[in-house]
């Protein structure tokens, strides 16, 4: 009943792709019609916490190497953390606005953590591509909530954020398990079955 | 008194027109999302394994990613977006 690794990076996919939505619907109204109702403040934070926790399974059951397991406890611990930032923040619990620091620091570890588990070059696989995608797109795309903390207003820096988090939903969308990107397949990959 | 209200008069169509294109945008996220499925979907048609069945077990038949872009789409369509643009459009009480 475990599903393959493939389903598991989709269903992954469409919990960010939500999140992006939430991000982007966000920017559009503006903060102060976004928590009008108090159930809508806590939505994109808890998402954000949720995939943090769901991704611990996926570490302790989808470990083919103990640099893939450090990888995924690294997404896990910092999705958890930007996520109850941000709820501590729309709660009121958490008071100084340096918390505002965690998703870009969350997004940086993540992107740093996608290249660094990637040992094979780009064009080896399509799973490599999108390791590299993801990680350049996260570490690159820190600098938006970066500049979102010190400039909350800024309908470009949010707009800039939720595109960087449908852009990693998109990456993840297309992963497969072993097969070609660009039509290039490294023979060491293996023989691409999907 | 006469340029302050010839004031507020153009004032108040134009902010109904902004907050009428913000509800539209928001109104659009999900649809726009939802086809980006369905066009996956008829690009890619062998992804939609519920259509042609041939012993695949449930994850390959339900969990396919146009399908997951459509539902992505719907829920938040219809979860969000609605009530949020019902919220847009509402003064505050």
């Amino acid at each position: 009943m475990q599903p393959p690794a493939e389903h598991v990076h989709w269903l992954f996919a469409t919990g960010v792709l939500l999140l992006g939505l939430l991000l982007l619907a966000e920017g559009i109204v503006g903060q102060e019609v976004w928590r009008r109702r108090a159930w809508r403040a806590y939505l994109w934070p808890s998402l954000l916490f949720g995939l943090g926790v769901l991704m611990w399974p996926v570490m302790v059951f989808y470990t083919n190497s103990t640099v893939h397991m450090l990888a995924h406890s690294a997404w896990a611990q910092t999705m958890m953390l930007a996520g109850a930032a941000e709820l501590g923040l729309v709660r009121g619990k958490l008071r100084s606005e340096l918390w505002k620091l965690a998703v870009p620091v969350s997004f940086a570890v993540s992107g740093a953590a996608f290249l660094i588990h990637e040992a094979n070059p780009w064009l080896y696989s399509r799973s490599a591509f999108v390791h590299h995608a993801c990680g350049w797109t996260l570490l690159v795309g820190s600098l938006f909530p970066l500049a979102l903390a010190f400039k909350p207003g800024s309908l470009s820096f949010r707009a800039g954020y939720a595109l960087v988090v449908v852009a990693v939903a998109v990456a993840l969308y297309s992963s497969r398990d072993v097969a070609a990107i660009f039509g290039h397949l490294d023979p060491s990959a293996g023989v691409q079955h999907r | 008194m006469e340029a302050s209200m010839t004031q507020y008069a153009t004032e108040l169509p134009r902010t109904r027109a902004r907050r009428s294109a913000r509800a539209l945008t928001v109104l659009s996220l999900g649809p726009l999302t939802g086809l980006a499925g369905v066009v996956w979907g008829l690009l890619q048609p062998w992804r939609v394994t519920l259509f042609h069945p041939r012993g695949e077990g449930f994850w390959w038949l339900v969990v396919q990613p146009p399908l997951l872009v459509l539902l992505a789409g719907v829920v938040f369509h219809l979860l969000v977006a609605r009530p949020l643009v019902r919220d847009l459009e509402e003064p505050e009480v």
